[in-house]
């Protein structure tokens, strides 16, 4: 009985010491360190925009019916869209297969020659502005690749630069101050068919633009990484342990970093360690 | 009666080492009763009397524009008594010293004609039309900068940047407490309530002629309800959102829930402390009466009548507890002085006195001896219904039988000192059955003191840590396109950014409406999350909405049922979608949708009103200042330092809380352990006397006792635990806030402190056992029977 109430007692010390002192392990969010190739992207607001557009005037001053279509109307070529009324009496038709884009008269009435009435866009030759800071433009070339994301549906839309504008504009930003814009062009290669239908002109759209792309390169996701002093690091998964690792990086994207030294593939990593992981601590 | 005098002092002195813990405990009871009921007074006190003399609106109203003239249509209302129409405008500080921008916001004050939110100054004066634009600032802001009168600041107010010279420093009744609209914690230092001329800040905001914000004092007796909507329907054209009264006022509600929680714990917490001291005095009496049987049933019989013996031991009784009080209501001035200093750290209240209320004394009182009286009854009736005849006769000897384990032949091969033990343990089941339960009490209490730290820690951790992993947070004045990205990608050191969509709007389910929130937010996002209760990320559901569990649980939702939506802005954009699910996640009343979902439900383009970054710390001051400059920046809020602030502010106040509250729990184990040590040893001293005349060692008699009572230890630990898990669970469901639901936890390793904590008590009243029975004196103990 005596030994039974010693033993049981110092078991129950013991536990409670244990329990005191060492923190329980961690719950984290790991990431693997990966090989594979890497695109450093320029991600800016872009535009999809008809090619042809064509803007009908009254060739005459006279007076105009109202007109028949609506912005966003499908219109067929030849299409009779109004009646414009002066010596002769001339049917105001549509130039080619498209879209309403613009109209600026649709009432009837009197109207003078050279006015302009409605502009047709033609979706089938489609290309997507990009509206990108002077200082980004000349990262870029004409025949860079790009990705359009974010048009409204998952898969993202290979395009090429057309052309880079040379001349710069100066714009209010999103946030309220004045910035130098300039306009590139890109082309949509290989659209789909049933994609074709879908887009429009002036729709938004999100064009992350490749500036530079790598092979084989060691990569890890960007919410890893932490700053200690001057340099970057990241703390590895050591059995149960947390390990400070420093590490050497070189290009990012929007989502991930290349790591130059530091780091080998398979490694794991915790993401967004917080205030509580340091060397050593229990992790899970 | 004096020789019962002699007998009632001696008794008192020869228990003093009981009356001692019972008086600890009194003390502890008694102080935090005191204390807490009259922090509560005060604070209603303070509260009523600043209210009224400062003139605190009754119903508030923000809207996005009206011209001063539709304030005659509210005036006109039945029941408004006073309307004060102002303009409000929030807008980026630069303070010096801090390269992060602060929040300010800006109200007019009319000056001489300001008849509602009155400003109470506290130095200098208020502002005046001259060279410079004056403001008055409040208080925490001062403060937090150590700002002096005649100091300046920027401000981009209006779009431009504006510098400001502090003419005052002051408070209001509507910022009591200065919480800033976007952070959840208060931030000194990253947001200030700015007062500036109404002429001033007309002209800022192009509102000449407008307001923005309406105060309202209502006349007794109207229906709040009623005139609310009166209003609503009046400012709704003028993009008013809508009108609340005093319950939903940030600062008010904060007071409100201060008040509350004291008046809880001031009921609470005594209430354990004093029932384990009434306990424990049962305990002590009873087996007093039982050692002084004899002595009663003499007195009796020499004639001193029944009556007066009672009273006698009542008088015994009352002196024990009355020791406690004396120093309990020092403690509790003492406690109480500690709050109001707190309270002025906390509340801006233009004088906070902190003194014990009389009522709170009298409680006091009560709640010391009350219980005391009714754990005392059993004994006291036994004295009065002891028959002298039966006492005097030595009592039966107990039941020796051989008990159950004997029976069952199980400790047959048992050495005699364990199955002396047993047998002691066994021999009064009931007696073992309250020693451990006044044990596990204890311990009970010793977690339930010292869990509020795990639990803040678990939830600031999950609040800060785990939902929220961003660097930066900005806020825009109004929602923006996409283009916000590319602009804020480009400043160098931005690594991550994701964006979300906040629209206040009401819900409304049958006939229940509430104003809630409805966040927008993308699969994927990695820097701010939603999580649910086992702290899991919860991705959005597109197609309808997922709610927090509280619209399950108090509002009987189901799964697939519609809920109407009204989003609260100028044009009150209407919607119908189905819940998708529930989130457990904590700050009870969200809901929950893909950022596409909630732009085709508002018809908006896809836009963003908060942005989320990770940055690069090198490059932190740069992004900064970048941001400050920009106009639709509305705020900018840097977690690490919102934690800092307020780890500086709250982590010292919990701190000491759990010192107090740990030190009482220590006191009740401490005594109750004690107690029963003591009790024991008068009990058995006979017996361990006589043990050590037949030649039994001291080492041998005191671990009789010792193992005796560690054996009550021991089996007091597991139902402890359970207990205190009990009790801090129905803790955290009596002190939980409208908005906030606390949950349970508790770390293994306050378990393991509270154990080792009680094991220690129980070691050092070993020490002082052994000491007593080495001392022990044969012959009185020997005489202790007749």
């Amino acid at each position: 009985m005596k030994r039974l109430f010693y033993i049981v007692g110092f078991v129950a010390i013991a536990i409670s010491v244990t329990l005191l002192m060492r923190p329980m392990p961690l719950k984290v969010e790991v990431a693997t360190v990966s090989k594979g190739s890497f695109d450093e992207t320029l991600i800016t607001d872009g535009k999809i925009r008809a090619k042809t557009k064509q803007t009908l005037y009254a060739f005459a001053s006279g007076n105009i019916e109202n007109l028949k279509v609506k912005v966003g109307d499908h219109v067929e070529k030849n299409q009779v869209l109004s009646k414009l009324v002066w010596d002769y009496d001339r049917p105001l038709k549509s130039p080619f297969t498209g879209v309403v884009s613009k109209i600026y008269r649709d009432s009837a009435g009197p109207i003078m020659r050279g006015e302009p009435i409605v502009e047709i866009s033609q979706l089938t030759d489609l290309e997507v502005v990009a509206d990108l800071l002077t200082t980004d433009a000349v990262r870029l070339q004409k025949g860079g690749k790009a990705h359009i994301l974010n048009w409204g549906m998952d898969t993202p839309l290979e395009a090429e630069i057309t052309v880079i504008s040379h001349a710069g504009v100066v714009k209010m930003s999103a946030l309220g101050v004045d910035e130098e814009r300039t306009d590139v062009r890109l082309k949509l290669l290989r659209v789909p068919q049933e994609i074709q239908g879908k887009l429009g002109d002036t729709y938004h759209v999100d064009v992350a633009f490749l500036v530079s792309h790598a092979d084989e390169v060691i990569k890890v996701p960007l919410g890893a990484l932490f700053k200690t002093g001057e340099t970057w690091a990241v703390y590895i998964i050591d059995g149960d342990k947390a390990r400070l690792r420093n590490i050497q990086v070189a290009k990012k994207n929007d989502k991930e970093i290349v790591v130059t030294q530091g780091l080998a593939v398979g490694e794991k990593v915790i993401l967004f360690p917080g205030d509580k992981i340091h060397e050593g601590t229990r992790v899970q | 009666m004096t020789g019962l005098h002699r007998k009632l002092l001696r008794d008192l002195w020869a228990l003093r080492a009981q009356v001692f813990t019972l008086a600890i405990l009194v003390v502890c009871g008694v102080a935090v009763l005191v204390s807490s009921w009259s922090s509560y007074e005060s604070l209603q006190v303070a509260k009523a009397k600043y209210y009224g003399e400062f003139r605190f609106a009754d119903v508030f109203a923000e809207l996005v524009r009206a011209p001063s003239s539709e304030l005659e249509r509210l005036n006109r209302m039945q029941g408004v008594e006073i309307t004060e129409s102002r303009i409000i405008k929030d807008g980026l500080v630069d303070v010096a010293g801090q390269i992060e921008p602060a929040l300010g916001r800006f109200i007019s004050w009319r000056g001489a004609h300001q008849r509602l939110n009155l400003i109470y100054l506290r130095q200098g004066r208020f502002p005046r039309p001259g060279a410079h634009l004056e403001v008055v600032v409040h208080e925490s802001f001062a403060e937090a900068h150590r700002l002096k009168i005649g100091d300046q600041i920027k401000a981009l107010l209006g779009g431009q940047k504006r510098t400001l010279s502090i003419s005052g420093v002051g408070i209001s009744p509507e910022y009591v407490y200065a919480l800033s609209p976007i952070a959840p914690l208060p931030d000194d230092k990253h947001f200030g309530v700015f007062w500036l001329r109404h002429e001033d800040l007309e002209s800022f905001t192009g509102m000449s002629g407008a307001f923005n914000s309406v105060l309202i004092k209502i006349t007794e007796g109207t229906s709040v309800s009623e005139l609310k909507r009166e209003i609503d329907l009046v400012l709704s054209p003028f993009g008013g959102i809508q009108s609340y009264d005093r319950t939903k006022q940030v600062s008010n509600m904060f007071v409100e829930d201060e008040i509350r929680q004291q008046r809880v714990v001031a009921t609470v917490m005594p209430a354990i402390f004093l029932a384990v001291a009434a306990f424990i005095l049962n305990v002590v009496l009873s087996r007093l009466i039982a050692l002084h049987r004899a002595q009663i049933a003499t007195l009796k019989s020499l004639g001193y009548g029944a009556w007066p013996l009672t009273w006698h031991y009542f008088q015994l009784i009352t002196l024990i507890l009355l020791i406690g009080i004396p120093p309990a209501l020092l403690a509790g001035h003492g406690i109480g002085q500690w709050y109001a200093k707190l309270y002025r750290d906390f509340f801006r209240f233009p004088a906070i006195d902190f003194s014990l209320s009389p009522t709170a004394i009298i409680f006091g009182i009560l709640a010391g001896l009350l219980p005391g009286w009714l754990g005392s009854l059993s004994s006291l009736i036994q004295v009065f219904a002891l028959k002298p005849a039966e006492a005097l006769r030595p009592p039966s000897p107990p039941n020796f039988q051989r008990s159950l384990f004997e029976r069952l032949g199980v400790i047959g091969r048992w050495d005699l000192f364990s199955k002396m033990i047993l047998r002691t343990l066994l021999f009064r089941p009931y007696r073992l059955f309250l020693n451990v339960l006044g044990i596990a009490a204890a311990l009970a209490i010793l977690i339930e003191g010292s869990f509020w730290t795990d639990m803040l820690d678990s939830m600031m951790d999950r609040q800060f840590q785990q939902m929220r992993r961003e660097d930066l947070t900005v806020r825009l004045a109004n929602p923006r396109s996409s283009g916000v990205f590319s602009e804020i990608r480009q400043i160098p050191g931005v690594l991550l950014i994701e964006g979300e969509r906040t629209q206040a709007v009401r819900l409304q389910f049958k006939n229940f409406k509430k104003e809630i929130s409805l966040l927008g937010w993308d699969r994927g996002a990695q820097l701010s999350r939603v999580l649910d209760g086992e702290g899991r990320a919860v991705a959005p559901v597109s197609g309808g909405v997922l709610l927090s569990r509280y619209f399950e649980t108090e509002y009987g939702m189901k799964l697939g049922d519609q809920i109407e939506f009204t989003a609260l802005e100028h044009e009150q954009r209407r919607f119908q979608v189905p819940v998708l699910g529930f989130v457990d996640d904590l700050i009870g009343q969200q809901a929950y949708a893909t950022k596409s979902d909630l732009h085709e439900w508002l018809r908006e383009s896809p836009v963003v009103d908060t942005i989320q970054l990770k940055i690069d710390p090198a490059h932190a001051d740069r992004i900064y200042l970048t941001l400050k400059e920009r106009p639709m920046v509305a705020a900018v809020t840097i977690r690490k330092l919102l934690l800092k602030s307020f780890n500086e502010l709250v982590a010292e106040m919990i701190t000491t809380f759990t010192v107090i509250l740990v030190g009482f729990a220590v006191a009740i184990s401490g005594a109750v352990i004690f107690n029963t040590t003591r009790i024991s040893l008068s009990e058995r001293g006979w017996e361990m006397a006589s043990l050590r005349i037949l030649g039994f060692s001291v080492k041998t008699t005191f671990e009789l006792m010792f193992i005796d009572i560690g054996i009550q230890v021991l089996l007091a630990l597991i139902p402890g635990i359970a207990i205190g898990y009990w009790l801090s669970y129905l803790s955290t469901h009596m002190i939980h806030n409208d908005t906030f639901k606390f949950p349970l936890v508790i770390d293994l390793s306050t378990y393991g402190g509270a154990v080792l904590t009680m094991l220690g008590i129980f070691l050092v009243s070993g020490l002082y056992l052994y000491r007593k029975m080495k001392r022990l004196d044969f012959s009185e103990a020997l005489k202790a029977r007749e």
